[in-house]
């Protein structure tokens, strides 16, 4: 079974990915801060995460850098309200850029796609 | 009645009686020494009795009347004093006498005349006796009567007395006609010079004024000729400025220097000079001794005690009335030197109005030219715009008003190019165009200023064929060769007026001006030369003045200051605009990003609740079917949130603008900026620096500054590869096949090692202790968005090179740049 984390702020958010993803089929585990999801990087080990940017203390893109900086072949998909960081540089790095909808659709075709 | 003593008293009785009446008559001097000489033969029986008279000069006896001589010998025949029995009577002042019957004495007789009068010679023969009685007035001898006859003559003291007697009452005859002779001559005088005074005093033109001295002098004292000369200091010579006679000799020599010839003596001493033959004179050194006359009468014209010039007499001609000598004498000097004196203040008063009169003239004239100047600089302070003023400079100078030149053409100094380009021409186009245009110009009388100002011939600029004519001339600047270039490096005028024939004068510019002379000036703001003025007078061809010349340089130089004002104006227009733009958009783009950070921070904030709400909705739904009311309202929930989700992507989207900022720019250009920017760091790692740019490259759609970033990235890495000593070549070229440039950049660097060239692209991929690692991802990221891409050649242990391949993009099209 594919394991997920979900990094967010938004606890509704957090529940709602994480039921969702859940009925998908895929054990997932969340974090609302960067620095504990960090943490939960070498426990849970991952195979792919769900990363928002706005984050209390470190923001996703520290985050995303150090995750690929420790594991460059961890999928990464950046799920963010804010679509102007798309033009950011620094999100390049990852490997999917999603604009948060209340459609989930999107979101589970990218962790198929990363997940096969 | 000689041999014979009869009658004696009666004859003398006789003899008296007839001298006091002709003594009393009315006939002049002339014909009563006639009739005195024609008595004294009658009545005593002579063959010949003539009267001599002394020259001016004392020196010689005149013959002035005769019976028995030939008529025509009158005023020839001269004696000189003490020569002959007449000369001795006449210094000895004593009645001199010889009889003498040898062949000899007619012969001795004979001597005394010149040899002209050998053929007269008969008159002389048999002739015994001579008696010369002077004819004295007190102790002055006024002249001689001589008696000459074939007899035999008996010297009796009666007889003597009584010729003496008769010979003083000739003295009272010749006295009395002096005197009156002199007392007409100098009432004549006088009136004269009073006619004179006032007429000089009358005289307002100075050419005039010297023409009447002239005539005047000549009718006071007959000469030949008469010259009149005046002081010029600018050649310190006298010159003739009016004059009668001698015309061929005044045409070869109009001037003397002073102190040559008399005229020359007279007006360096400022004393009279009476010269009776210029070709013996001593005191003076003529130009030559071949004159066309010889005697000189000439006076100074004196004014404040300086000479200003001299009246010159040539040759006296006699007066008939009176038996005056043919040559002058100190009355004539005297009456003269009144005459100058008179009429060297009247000259000094008429040159004095005639210098006021030329300085007014010049007055007017420079009050003309400061009027022009002054109008067209107002004028052109009525606007800044370059054409309008470089059209106001070109109608100043060839309008009637203005300068009056026919036609004008403007060129400007390309610096760039160093080229000269026509800008502007004005002026007809043909001769009838010229006629109508001028008529026309006469009869509206507009001041300058007004058609300076006038708005519709620069309208009709457009189409006429002087300033197509203007447009189209281009001119090499280069040294030495060309009149025009010369004005331009010279910064001087000049002035060609036969132009086919001057070397110096480009052909080409000529056929295309269809003229034969023209000049031309510079343009000078300060020290700069911004063009050429160039103009001519094909229609009218009127000679171009020096003064002309000065006057069109000294507009040129005002307009020049006109036209860089102009275009500095223009400039700052220009960049003013450009500025007004820069901020226009900076504002435009600020609001943008105040927006799109406002839109962001409400999409944070609107966005989560949203996907929370909608994704539970979502997740009821699944448990309720649509036949349920339940199942309804949420699918009204879902729509609702999805419409909301779509607003915000539609708010998000408007502050996502494309960051490409597409402009037309130069490939090359910008390699050597970068270069440029490299330099000292290429000098400090001792890198050598091969740039092969292809001229070729058109100027294409790019991002200017993101383009900088690439090739700033892709000479960073090549820098590091090489590390010190090395050569990095960059090279652009067209590359027709596909429509697109490239750019290489080869470096020495060794190569990249084959587990790094797989990553190279890959975002936070570094081989180095700094940077971010996204330099390679990111010039790859910015090339793609060009739709372009990017290559690496590598050589492992010699270097790499990374090729980059831009599309030629000419047009902007929106749609390509949104992602």
């Amino acid at each position: 079974m594919s394991k997920i984390l979900v990094v967010d702020d938004e606890e509704n958010i957090r529940l709602l990915y994480e039921i969702e993803l859940k009925e998908e089929g895929y054990d997932v585990m969340t974090a609302s801060t960067a620095e504990e999801a960090l943490n939960l990087l070498e426990t849970y080990k991952p195979d792919l995460i769900i990363l928002d940017i706005r984050l209390p203390g470190m923001n996703g893109i520290e985050f995303l850098r150090k995750v690929k900086e420790k594991k460059r072949n961890l999928p990464v998909l950046m799920c963010t309200a804010y679509d102007d960081y798309k033009q950011d540089f620094a999100v390049w790095a990852s490997e999917a850029y999603i604009v948060k909808s209340s459609d989930l659709a999107e979101l589970k075709n990218k962790i198929k796609e990363f997940l096969k | 009645m000689i041999t014979q003593l009869i009658d004696i008293d009666k004859t003398q009785v006789k003899i008296l009686h007839h001298i006091i009446k002709i003594a009393n008559a009315k006939p002049d001097i002339k014909t009563r020494l006639f009739q005195i000489a024609d008595l004294i033969k009658e009545e005593f029986d002579l063959d010949i009795c003539s009267i001599y008279l002394p020259d001016e000069s004392g020196n010689f006896l005149i013959l002035r009347a005769t019976n028995g001589l030939p008529t025509e010998f009158v005023n020839k025949i001269r004696v000189q004093l003490g020569k002959g029995i007449t000369g001795e009577a006449a210094q000895q002042k004593k009645t001199k006498s010889l009889s003498n019957k040898s062949a000899s004495f007619a012969e001795s007789l004979l001597k005394l005349f010149p040899k002209d009068f050998s053929e007269v010679q008969h008159l002389f023969k048999d002739l015994i006796t001579s008696i010369s009685i002077p004819i004295l007035d007190e102790e002055v001898c006024l002249g001689v009567i001589e008696l000459l006859s074939k007899k035999e003559f008996i010297f009796d003291p009666k007889l003597i007395e009584f010729l003496e007697s008769t010979a003083h009452q000739v003295s009272g005859i010749i006295r009395n006609a002096k005197i009156v002779y002199e007392a007409d001559q100098s009432l004549s005088e006088l009136k004269k010079i009073n006619e004179i005074g006032k007429a000089l005093n009358s005289t307002s033109s100075l050419e005039t004024l010297l023409n009447l001295i002239v005539k005047t002098s000549l009718e006071l004292i007959p000469s030949r000729g008469c010259f009149l000369r005046l002081y010029n200091r600018e050649t310190n010579k006298l010159e003739i400025k009016a004059f009668s006679g001698f015309d061929d000799y005044v045409k070869t020599h109009p001037a003397l220097t002073i102190g040559q010839s008399v005229a020359g003596i007279v007006a360096k001493e400022g004393i009279p000079l009476i010269v009776h033959d210029i070709k013996t004179e001593t005191r003076v050194t003529p130009s030559s001794r071949d004159l066309p006359f010889s005697s000189v009468l000439s006076v100074p014209l004196i004014v404040k005690g300086s000479p200003i010039g001299t009246i010159s007499l040539l040759d006296k001609i006699k007066d008939e009335r009176f038996e005056g000598e043919s040559l002058f004498v100190l009355r004539d000097q005297n009456l003269l030197s009144t005459l100058a004196s008179q009429a060297a203040i009247a000259v000094e008063r008429a040159s004095y109005d005639e210098n006021m009169q030329k300085f007014s003239k010049e007055n007017e004239l420079k009050l003309r030219e400061l009027s022009i100047l002054h109008e067209t600089s107002n004028a052109m302070r009525s606007t800044q715009n370059l054409n309008r003023r470089l059209f106001m400079i070109l109608t100043a100078v060839t309008i009637g008003d203005g300068l009056g030149f026919n036609r004008a053409f403007l060129l400007m100094v390309n610096e760039r190019t160093n080229v000269l380009q026509g800008m502007m021409g004005v002026g007809p186009s043909s001769g009838d165009e010229a006629g109508r245009i001028w008529s026309e110009i006469s009869k509206k009388k507009k001041s300058l200023t007004e058609t300076l100002l006038e708005k519709k011939p620069m309208e009709e600029l457009g189409v006429s064929k002087i300033n197509e004519i203007a447009k189209s001339l281009r001119i090499q600047i280069f040294t030495e060769t060309d009149i025009l270039s010369k004005t331009i490096l010279e910064k001087k005028p000049f002035k060609i007026t036969n132009a086919w024939e001057d070397t110096r004068v480009n052909k080409d510019l000529l056929s295309k001006l269809n003229t034969d002379h023209f000049a031309s000036v510079p343009l000078l703001a300060g020290d700069k030369v911004l063009g050429v003025l160039l103009v001519d007078n094909i229609f009218n061809k009127k000679p171009i003045t020096e003064s002309d010349l000065n006057f069109l340089l000294m507009f040129a130089n005002q307009a020049g200051l006109a036209i860089e004002s102009a275009k500095l104006y223009s400039y700052l227009e220009e960049t003013n605009e450009e500025l007004k733009k820069i901020q226009e958009r900076l504002v435009e783009s600020e609001k943008l990003a105040a927006l799109g950070e406002m839109a962001a921070g409400v999409a944070h904030e609107i966005r989560n609740p949203l996907v929370s709400i909608g994704g539970f909705a979502r997740r009821l739904q699944q448990k309720f079917n649509n036949t349920q009311a339940e199942g309804k309202y949420l699918d009204i929930i879902i729509k609702e949130v999805k419409r909301l989700e779509m607003i915000l992507q539609d708010v998000l989207g408007f502050s996502r603008e494309s960051h490409l900022l597409l402009s037309k720019n130069d490939i090359n250009d910008t390699i050597k900026d970068i270069l440029i920017f490299f330099d000292a760091e290429f000098k400090e790692k001792n890198i050598k620096v091969n740039s092969l740019l292809s001229k070729d490259i058109p100027q294409f759609l790019f991002d200017f500054q993101q383009i900088k970033q690439v090739l700033i990235n892709l000479i960073t890495n090549s820098i590091e590869a090489i590390c010190k000593d090395g050569t990095l070549e960059i090279k652009s070229y067209l590359k027709t096949e596909n429509n697109s440039i490239a750019v290489e950049i080869t470096d020495t660097g060794g190569g990249i090692p084959l587990n790094v060239l797989s990553n190279i692209f890959n975002p936070f991929f570094t081989t180095k202790n700094t940077g971010t690692g996204l330099g390679l991802a990111l010039t790859r990221k910015i090339i793609e968005k060009h739709g372009g891409n990017i290559e690496i050649r590598n050589e492992i242990g010699k270097g790499a090179t990374f090729e980059i391949n831009l599309p030629i993009k000419l047009e902007d099209n929106a749609h390509e740049q949104k992602e």
